[in-house]
């Protein structure tokens, strides 16, 4: 459930200046404004008319300056409720008893149905704690699964000789107290405080009468699997000397939140020896398990953040025409495009990484999409391809994206246009105005054509003029996002201005060009940086985070495109390491 | 019916295995178009034996993104439909037509129900400035008319009263297991694959859930909830409850000590976790007196692959629960605030996404027939439980003859609604205390002389069913009059 209406922070927070858009969509936005995410239709293809020029304005959220001297306080102390998968894979090490020794993912317990959903809200990242909290459906589901994890741990026992053989005295105490230390440090994400261990022991040992030995034993961690410390990420932090008021994460609370984040699983065994031996307390002990883990198997981050950040995910909920010819799969798209940024990150997680994801001609086909690629055959599993460097370059001209920005059968420029704007440029622009009736009724004419009205119109002409551009770059991708020339006879002009950017503003020929302008550009770099934060720090960031985005900026170009540095700058700033109570 | 190409957006968000409807259905242990009577004969000889059928029955269905009152609502006899903003220009006066009018396209799947059908067009309710939906401000009459997005009325906004389905279930449902059952599909942000908030509220910042997965739906009305896993410790009932009260108490007990620690929203996190206990210890308490009454089926399990084949079977739940007596009031919202449904199951119309189909203005070249056919689709969900109630016949009247249908949207009249001519159609008399008998009514515009609002409506609503009030949503937008003597 989320708990908490997302505050539009960013509309309250001046870290950034505004860019020298209002020379084309002029004024200011006043509070009366919606706010509209990219996936927001209701912006959508609507040529025929708009609010006055001053409602109409976007507005750049690209810049950060870092200015110390004026740093309210930091992020208050906070929960963040597990996600499925991080239920799911904590689970199964809770069961196995430790972490796969191959540093690979947990596998997920069988016969088990996750209690937990994902997160709702309407943030731009599943990831912002906000949005996480525990509802009567999940309570509802909670109850049975812990009771099945419980039983199916207490049945595995049968063959531990401790518990097995120890059934009373002295050892068989020693033996349960050993059992709630080590289980439940999986759980909690740390060593059990000592009233803890005498609560789940307590447990234990007081109702074995009532219910025998192994269900009591079961009681205790059935309560440790509803324990709100395990179902909450705890970021509480110890109070800091002479910074009142002011906490800062133990070293357990920041090797979960590094492994929770970085694996969506508990730590590794690496890790976890970090922080029960101190070694997680000053910046490069933080970083250098940060880059550890992102060159592990099981580090996730990387794609999750991806597919989120370019909303890939949008190319499974639209169905499409060709899908009845079987020469669609939205499914295996989506899995090309994952492969595609799987691919980037092996080879481009430590540089140009962006840039690379906005550039690579690198692709992967399957049965059911190989033909919206333009292949005529289809290529054997898992091939590395490399695609037509003048029909594909990144992320943006990938099907999934550009299917994710279509309807059933008709592209949706506008949209696509918005959220390059939005999440390529950090421009904020205003949702479309009330009294606008959104038509695209001429399926004879090409977008472009359609489009024309907004260009003599002064109500619409102002936002648009950001808008259209890009998004008419892409209509050289059908909505399947097949790559063609022409359409109804007529060829396709890809060409326009890009505007919104400190440094690659100006004309370019096509989508190609585009893309390749939008990789070379800071306030793309900057931009990214900012999602990046968002994505990470679990929530939208605010005054007190100028630095940490100044200093991730910093890193990220240092390394030229580092990912791994732009996430260790993240993770070692005062923003996650600090909590204010 | 149900196939991967239509399997959209719940797939998507990691729920189990889809199952069909039918294969659902079956599970249920009803063939589909089932009437609901077979599972649930004990509580028909049950009521028959009583000699006065005082049951209430209040039925409250929304569906997102307007109901527009020109081109989709009104008998074409009255209709303006010469321009798509005719929607802006109301009438000063009122019309009361003759039950003769063409009945619209949108209400065919309920024409048997005719002859106690109310359709009334023109109250206002403007409880945003904002659009796309009023949320909670539809059922509560309350908000700010020029609240923005956020604010409580309008689109993401919070609860600021009681809705009416609630307050009737206030009084009506104190003496039924659950005061209310509320179910729906939405693809919100908001919504997760179990359910989601948004329409129904229980009192200011209130919100109440709204499943949207059947079997969750059913756990929660029929409570197998604690069925124990196949391989859990067996144990009598007491030792199962006694097991249960040891969790729950060690639960209670790690949330207090958390809870110091946190404010604001953090804390509030808790607080939601300790109510979902409670709230689940109230079901289980309930269940005890439905399972004493009604031959429950066996849970169903999975999802149905489509938000149709999701919505279809929960109306058999939620009609399930009116006819076994579970509950008196039952809420459907169906794709209701910032949702983006599409139902590919109803027809090629439906084969895009968002705006392409009924995220869309009705007006515009092929939605208005896209309406159509959902509103119809919606009818027939809505005719099947009256069919339902109008078998369980208790003295000398039915179930249904004590039920009031609402159906209306919770954006008004359009997409981009004003709030000022709010579409609702009223099926069933109240036992006689409402006088819905084939007319359609149109109340003169806000601002006119005459003009009524939502909140009267909602007045008369409870005056009809037994719980009179002058003044409901009084202190909201519109000034409260109080029941419409028209309507009685």
């Amino acid at each position: 459930m989320r708990i908490q209406k997302a505050s539009h922070a960013l509309q309250k927070f001046c870290l950034w200046a505004p860019l020298a858009l209002s020379m084309a969509c002029q004024g200011a936005i006043n509070n009366n404004d919606r706010r509209p995410s990219d996936d927001d239709d209701s912006g959508g293809d609507d040529p025929e008319g708009g609010a006055p020029p001053d409602m109409m304005a976007p507005r750049g959220m690209a810049e950060f300056t870092c200015a110390k001297q004026d740093l309210p306080t930091p992020p208050p102390r906070r929960l963040r409720r597990l996600t499925p998968s991080q239920y799911a894979n904590t689970t199964t090490v809770f069961l196995d008893g430790s972490p796969a020794a191959d540093g690979s993912k947990p596998k997920p317990v069988e016969g088990v149905t996750i209690p937990l959903e994902p997160a709702g809200g309407d943030h731009r990242f599943k990831t912002y704690s906000a949005d996480h909290s525990l509802t009567n459906f999940e309570f509802a589901r909670l109850l049975p699964a812990s009771s099945q994890i419980a039983t199916r741990l207490v049945t595995s026992l049968g063959t531990n000789s401790c518990w097995s053989s120890a059934m009373s005295g002295g050892a068989a105490d020693a033996c349960l107290e050993t059992l709630i230390k080590q289980r439940g440090a999986i759980l909690f994400r740390r060593p059990l405080k000592s009233e803890e261990v005498a609560l789940y022991t307590g447990l234990a040992k007081s109702n074995a009468g009532m219910f025998g030995r192994d269900e009591a034993l079961g009681i205790a961690f059935e309560s440790m699997l509803m324990a709100p410390q395990f179902l909450f990420i705890a970021e509480l932090g110890e109070p800091m000397q002479g910074s009142q008021g002011v906490a800062q994460l133990t070293p357990f609370e920041t090797a979960a939140a590094l492994a929770y984040t970085l694996t969506e699983a508990p730590a590794d065994e690496s890790l976890w020896a970090a922080a029960e031996a101190g070694k997680l307390a000053t910046a490069d002990e933080i970083k250098a398990q940060v880059l550890r883990i992102l060159a592990t198997p099981a580090a996730s981050a990387g794609r999750e953040f991806i597919s989120e950040y370019f909303r890939l995910g949008r190319v499974l909920q639209v169905n499409k025409s060709l899908e009845e010819k079987c020469e669609y799969g939205k499914a295996r798209i989506m899995q090309d495009a994952l492969m595609v940024v799987d691919d980037v990150y092996a080879t481009h997680g430590r540089k140009d990484f962006l840039k690379t994801l906005l550039t690579t001609s690198v692709g992967f086909a399957g049965c059911d999409s190989y033909k919206i690629y333009g292949l005529s055959a289809e290529p054997q599993e898992d091939t590395r391809l490399t695609l037509p460097a003048q029909q594909r370059s990144g992320l943006l001209t990938h099907p999934a994206f550009l299917a994710g920005t279509s309807t059933f059968e008709q592209t949706l420029p506008v949209k696509r246009g918005r959220f390059i704007n939005e999440s390529i440029l950090c421009q904020e622009i205003p949702e479309v105005p009330l009294d606008v009736v959104a038509k695209l009724d001429k399926p004879e004419l090409t977008m472009r054509e359609q489009l024309e009205v907004h260009v003599g119109n002064p109500r619409c002409a102002g936002c648009h003029t950001l808008l259209d551009p890009p998004g008419l770059a892409l209509e050289n991708y059908d909505a399947f996002g097949r790559y063609r020339t022409s359409q109804h006879g007529k060829t396709l002009d890809g060409s326009g201005v890009l505007t919104g950017t400190e440094d690659v503003d100006g004309p370019f020929t096509n989508a190609i060009d585009m893309t390749q302008k939008l990789a070379r550009s800071v306030t793309v770099e900057k931009c990214f940086v900012r999602h990046g934060f968002r994505y990470f720090m679990g929530r939208p960031e605010d005054a007190f985070d100028s630095c940490a985005l100044q200093t991730a900026v910093n890193a990220y170009q240092a390394g030229e495109g580092d990912f791994f540095e732009l996430v260790a700058a993240l993770f070692t700033s005062e923003s996650f390491l600090k909590r204010s109570f | 019916m149900a196939t991967s190409k239509n399997n959209t957006t719940i797939s998507a968000r990691m729920l189990p295995p889809a199952v069909s409807r039918r294969s659902f259905i079956e599970r249920l242990g009803l063939g589909a178009g089932a009437v609901l009577l077979s599972p649930i004969a004990s509580a028909l000889v049950s009521e028959a034996r009583g000699q006065v059928n005082d049951r209430k029955i209040a039925f409250f269905m929304l569906s997102g993104n307007g109901i527009h009152p020109d081109w989709l609502f009104t008998p074409k006899e009255f209709a303006a439909r010469s321009q798509p903003d005719d929607v802006l220009t109301v009438q000063s006066t009122l019309l009361d037509a003759p039950k003769t009018f063409t009945l619209p396209p949108m209400f065919k799947a309920m024409e048997a129900y005719r002859s106690r059908m109310l359709l009334i067009d023109g109250l206002a309710n403007k409880v945003t400035g904002a659009s796309h939906s009023t949320n909670y401000g539809a059922l509560s009459a309350m908000g700010d008319e020029n609240g923005d997005e956020g604010s409580p009325g309008g689109e993401f906004g919070p609860p600021a009263g009681i809705t009416i389905d609630q307050f009737i279930a206030n009084q009506i449902g104190t003496k039924t297991p659950r005061k209310s059952v509320l179910y729906g599909i939405s693809t919100a942000e908001t919504a997760t694959a179990a359910g989601h908030y948004g329409i129904f509220a229980a009192g200011k910042d209130k919100p109440l859930p709204i499943y949207q997965n059947p079997s969750a739906l059913f756990t929660d009305v029929f409570g197998k909830a604690m069925t124990p896993a196949p391989n859990a410790p067996t144990g009598g009932n007491d030792k199962a409850a006694a097991r249960q009260r040891l969790v729950f108490d060690t639960i209670r007990g790690d949330i207090k000590r958390l809870e110091g620690a946190l404010a604001g929203t953090e804390k509030r996190k808790l607080e939601l976790y300790l109510e979902a206990i409670e709230e689940f210890e109230k079901n289980q308490q309930a269940i005890k007196l439905v399972t004493a009454n009604c031959t429950i089926p066996p849970v169903p399990m999975g999802t149905p692959a489509t938000p149709v084949d999701a919505l279809e079977s929960m109306n058999l739940i939620g009609t399930l629960a009116l006819t076994c007596g579970v509950t008196n009031v039952v809420g459907v919202s169906c794709g209701c605030g910032p949702s983006h449904d599409t139902f590919p199951d109803l027809g090629k119309l439906f084969s895009g996404t968002n705006h392409e189909n009924i995220d869309g203005h009705a007006d515009e070249r092929g939605r208005t027939e896209a309406f159509t056919i959902m509103y119809n689709w919606l009818g027939k969900l809505m005719a099947r439980t009256i069919q339902s109630l109008a078998t369980i016949k208790v003295g000398d009247r039915t179930l249904w003859d004590n039920s009031v249908f609402v159906f209306t949207s919770e954006n008004g009249e359009d997409h981009h609604a004003h709030y000022n001519r709010w579409p609702v159609a009223l099926f069933g008399n109240a036992g006689g205390k409402l006088k819905a008998d084939g007319r359609f009514l149109r109340f003169p515009a806000r601002g006119s002389s005459g003009y009524r609002s939502m909140a009267d409506l909602y007045c008369t609503l409870a005056t009809a069913l037994g719980t009179p009030t002058n003044d409901f949503a009084k202190g909201g937008p519109e000034p409260v009059k109080g029941p419409i003597d028209l309507l009685m």
